[in-house]
């Protein structure tokens, strides 16, 4: 969730700036092409340090998108795109996500510093190897930027997502206020962090019973405090005992610090480093992402 | 899910190649191979003879449950779990209160109360906890119920089981105490827990009071009166359980000051024993309950003088002493205690035992009619046989799905320890480890001798999937055919002979064979169409004499000298068809009581019918040959109303 946010983001960012920057033109076309290859230390969300498993995560993804500015101060953009993402210890985790995105943004007064808006809507069908998982997810946000200086951009937003699942723990609701910064220190060259609060439903995985058939003694907790359970299908098919996926609701708080490096117009290296803290009534767990990622734009 | 074809393939690979490997947690690993989940084996709670009349349990079903919470509460006084409180003086205190799980029972988290009723009798009711994180997996039934238990959190709040001993006549209070057993379902909006007649105890479906109840409480349950009523053998059959804290789990630092409410229920089960033991001789099935309150008082010093329960206890019958195996005592601690004897204790009658007919064993002359309670270590290995046979390939031992689960935990375990002391045990996967059923278990059925054509059905297999028949050997110039071959019953056609029939059977696991032989025999007389209970069967019990005395001769109606059988098969039975054909189990002929019985050392009256014998061969053969053909009556209207 949180790398699709950052590359997402970043992509979105790149789109508004050549907004702004090129408010002349009237129509224009984007093919965006990314692959990015990650780390979560803790793929499951567990708490436990018997439940942690890592994972490595390898994602391509395609989008085109339909750029119109109707002035120098509005404009909107049509994007669809498909994502391909691959896990290599969890494989049932992986899937195949097919999009759409509408993305309105505009400025009230022109400037330098003057602020811009973008609200944007999203809808994202996600396929997984394991039908439990297979969902369709709703994200609104709204997002309000500004250039403190040449150097530095700021922005600030609201997000609410609703993700419907063919599972029970998988349907999710969550509420999101962040803050990002983007600086600028040379040509070619962004260094940007993103703290996220977010409140709402989180799932987790937990083993039920251990590889020797041993039941786990110290889950009631969990269990009486989830608003729901169900087998955990893509880890009992990557690992022996029982696991059950569970649904906390939970206050989460990610910060995000990467670096971004262009290479001439249509190429970007990215790398970015997520800390995620949850809190959950049975359930405080934490995890540490890693992820590199090549954007092109053409 | 996933359809598309991984369209980066080309990528991944060129990326992955430059990712670290490894990173796994160690004691995380990956899933072992699964065999298909209908081998394995699903008869928990269940008797073995279910009586089974045209699909219907006739000892499991909503008519027997209401039959029999007529019989112990004929004036509806106890229809919610409030009112049985009342009735049993709840409201004016408990005597005793036990948290704890017991982790070879049902696995439930459990609140016990209990108390001395004011005529001397005792009554006893548990909450019953149950967190299932996993909805449907009957296996979860673990640790964190009793968590829910502590807390007394009500969403778990499964049911409630209550038991009473108590005057089976209400308004007799002399009137023999029996033990009386409800089950109540979870507190309603009101509050209120109302009376059950059915639960699903082990996720494995709706099973019927008080028979799954009875499987562990040494029930003995035979089908409803004639006139719809519960059977009195049936009625007071059961017993309460001794509370054994080996096997229990307790709330944190509560073990020590739980271990005096545990001795002082264990004292009011023990004198439940005591008092049983005090019914009349002349009861029919009458328990011999001096071995279950051995083994309720013996951990308290036998007299209840210790405080503290004494876990290295040991029966007498399973001592050690220079006739029994080297670590006999090891075998009843850790596979006789915690997997068998809490049921088999309460199970049995002494009937016949002081005829003398007893067996050396181990240097031990045995009487063995009450073999099944294993009271001893000579009665248990009696059943060597069955032993293998229903432990290790039928799986329908031990009998509860977590003591099953908990058995079955470590092959190298229990299982194989158990296996050292089993003459003959054969039963190892390919690798020559223990394993937990799961292979077909074939029963073409015993060798009999019919007339053309002959059904053969062999649908009491176990664990099987599918049947294949063929004829192994056949008599000399003879013809034969065989009809169905695939189905669990085949049909033998042929001329006079001995034929060997094999059976395959097979299932997601394995297949195996199994043989039978038919000796088709054209001037058998009667044939098995024609036996009938009243002309033939009578006559069998009347004359089989292996052991120099018939059937009949021992189970007579008020007979002084073999008082306490729990059957009579004299004429003047007026209920005699309907008692035979309650020791027949449809579904897997050779195992009803009237055969087993007749036939083997676990009978107070001896073998009655040896196999080995021609005449009492022949005997042996009517009554299989008139199961197998459905038990008919006959047509005499004195024994066939």
């Amino acid at each position: 969730m949180i790398r699709a946010f950052t590359s997402c983001a970043l992509l979105l960012a790149l789109l508004v700036q050549q907004s702004v920057i090129a408010a002349e033109a009237e129509a224009e076309w984007f093919f965006d092409v990314e692959v990015s290859g990650g780390y979560n230390d803790n793929a499951g969300r567990a708490e436990r340090e018997r439940d942690i498993v890592d994972d490595k995560t390898l994602l391509g993804g395609l989008g085109v998108a339909f750029n119109q500015e109707f002035s120098t101060e509005k404009a909107i953009t049509l994007r669809a795109f498909a994502e391909i993402e691959d896990f290599r210890n969890v494989s049932d985790l992986s899937r195949d996500t097919y999009g759409a995105q509408f993305i309105y943004r505009w400025q009230n007064a022109l400037g330098f510093s003057a602020p811009f808006y973008q609200f944007n809507t999203s809808v994202r069908i996600n396929e997984y190897d394991v039908r439990q998982r297979d969902s369709i997810a709703f994200t609104s946000q709204l997002v309000v930027s500004k250039r403190v200086s040449d150097r530095v951009l700021v922005s600030s937003g609201f997000e609410y997502k609703r993700e419907e699942s063919d599972g029970i723990v998988f349907d999710q609701k969550q509420a999101r206020l962040f803050i990002n910064a983007d600086y600028t220190p040379a040509a070619q060259w962004a260094l940007y962090g993103t703290y996220s609060f977010i409140h709402g439903d989180i799932w987790s995985t937990s083993q039920t019973a251990f590889c020797d058939g041993t039941p786990a003694n110290d889950i009631f907790d969990l269990v009486s405090q989830s608003e729901a359970l169900e087998p955990d299908q893509a880890f009992n098919n990557a690992y022996c005992g029982s696991w059950i996926a569970y649904r906390l609701n939970a206050n989460i708080n990610t910060l995000v610090l990467g670096v971004n490096r262009g290479f001439g117009h249509r190429f970007s290296f990215d790398l970015s480093g997520t800390r995620i803290i949850v809190n959950a009534l049975a359930n405080d767990y934490d995890a540490t992402a890693i992820n590199a990622s090549l954007l092109m734009r053409f | 899910m996933r359809a598309t074809p991984w369209l980066f393939l080309f990528l991944s690979l060129s990326f992955l190649a430059g990712c670290p490997t490894g990173g796994f947690d160690e004691d995380i690993l990956p899933p072992p191979r699964v065999v298909n989940a209908t081998v394995t084996p699903d008869s928990f709670l269940r008797f073995d003879n279910t009586f089974m009349v045209a699909g219907q349990s006739q000892i499991e079903s909503e008519a027997y449950a209401t039959a029999y919470i007529a019989a112990v509460d004929p004036n509806d006084r106890r229809t919610t779990l409030a009112a049985f409180k009342a009735v049993n003086g709840f409201d004016n205190g408990v005597g005793a209160r036990v948290t704890f799980r017991d982790s070879k029972d049902l696995g439930y988290g459990r609140d016990m109360f209990a108390r001395r009723r004011a005529d001397g009798g005792i009554a006893i009711f548990v909450d019953s906890y149950r967190v299932v994180p996993v909805p449907g997996d009957a296996t979860q039934y673990g640790p964190i119920n009793l968590d829910a238990a502590v807390a007394q959190d009500r969403q778990f709040h499964f049911s409630t089981s209550a038991i009473e001993f108590s005057p089976i006549d209400e308004s007799d209070p002399d009137s023999d105490k029996i033990v009386k057993m409800f089950l109540y379902g979870p507190p309603d909006e009101n509050g209120t827990q109302l009376r059950l007649t059915s639960n699903n105890m082990d996720g494995r479906g709706e099973r019927g009071v008080p028979t799954a109840c009875l499987v562990c409480h040494g029930g003995t349950m035979y089908p409803l009166n004639a006139d719809g009523s519960f059977p009195l053998i049936s009625l007071k059959s059961a017993k309460m359980n001794v509370l054994d804290p080996i096997t229990f789990e307790f709330p944190p630092m509560t073990e020590a000051e739980q271990e005096g409410p545990i001795k002082l229920v264990n004292r009011m089960v023990h004198d439940h024993y005591v008092e049983m033991g005090t019914r009349a001789d002349t009861e029919q099935s009458k328990w011999d309950s001096a071995f279950a309150a051995e083994l309720a008082a013996g951990p308290y010093g036998d007299d209840f003088s210790a405080n503290a329960y004494d876990e290295s206890f040991v029966p007498e019958g399973w001592r050690q002493d220079p006739n029994r195996p080297d670590s006999v005592e090891v075998l009843y601690k850790e596979v006789i205690e915690p997997h068998c004897i809490a049921c088999h204790s309460l199970r049995g009658n002494n009937s016949g035992e002081e005829f003398g007919n007893t067996a050396l064993i181990n240097g031990h002359e045995v009487p063995l009619g009450n073999a099944t309670s294993f009271s001893s270590y000579e009665k248990f290995i009696s059943y060597n046989d069955d032993t293998i046979d229903r432990v290790y390939r039928r799986g329908n031992m031990p009998v509860s799905l977590l003591n099953y689960s908990r058995f079955w935990r470590n092959p190298a375990g229990p299982p194989s320890l158990l296996a050292t002391f089993l003459d003959g045990f054969d039963v190892f996967d390919s690798n020559g480890n223990v394993a937990p059923p799961g292979r077909p278990v074939p029963l073409p059925g015993a060798n009999r001798t019919v007339t053309s054509p002959a059904i053969q059905d062999a649908s009491a297999s176990v664990l099987t999937e599918s049947f294949a028949w063929s004829i192994v050997s056949m008599p000399a110039n003879g013809s034969a055919s065989l009809s169905n071959g695939n189905s669990s019953a085949a049909t033998l056609t042929g001329d006079d002979g001995d034929y060997v029939l094999e059976l395959a059977a097979t299932n997601a696991m394995a297949s195996t064979t199994a043989q039978v032989t038919l000796t088709i025999d054209s001037t058998l007389a009667p044939p098995p169409a024609q036996l009938d209970f009243a002309t033939d069967i009578r006559e069998v019990l009347a004359t089989a004499s292996g052991a120099n005395r018939s059937c009949v001769s021992c189970h007579r109606t008020g007979s002084s000298e073999f008082a306490g059988l729990p059957l009579f098969l004299d004429d003047t039975n007026p209920n005699l068809y309907k008692d035979v054909v309650e020791r027949i189990n449809f579904a897997d002929p050779e195992n009803s009581l009237l055969l087993r019985k007749s036939s083997a050392l676990q009978h107070g009256g001896g073998i009655v019918l040896d196999r080995s014998v021609p005449v009492e061969n022949a005997q042996f053969i009517i009554l299989l040959n008139w199961i197998r053909n459905g038990a008919p009556c006959g047509s005499d209207p004195t024994f066939c109303n």
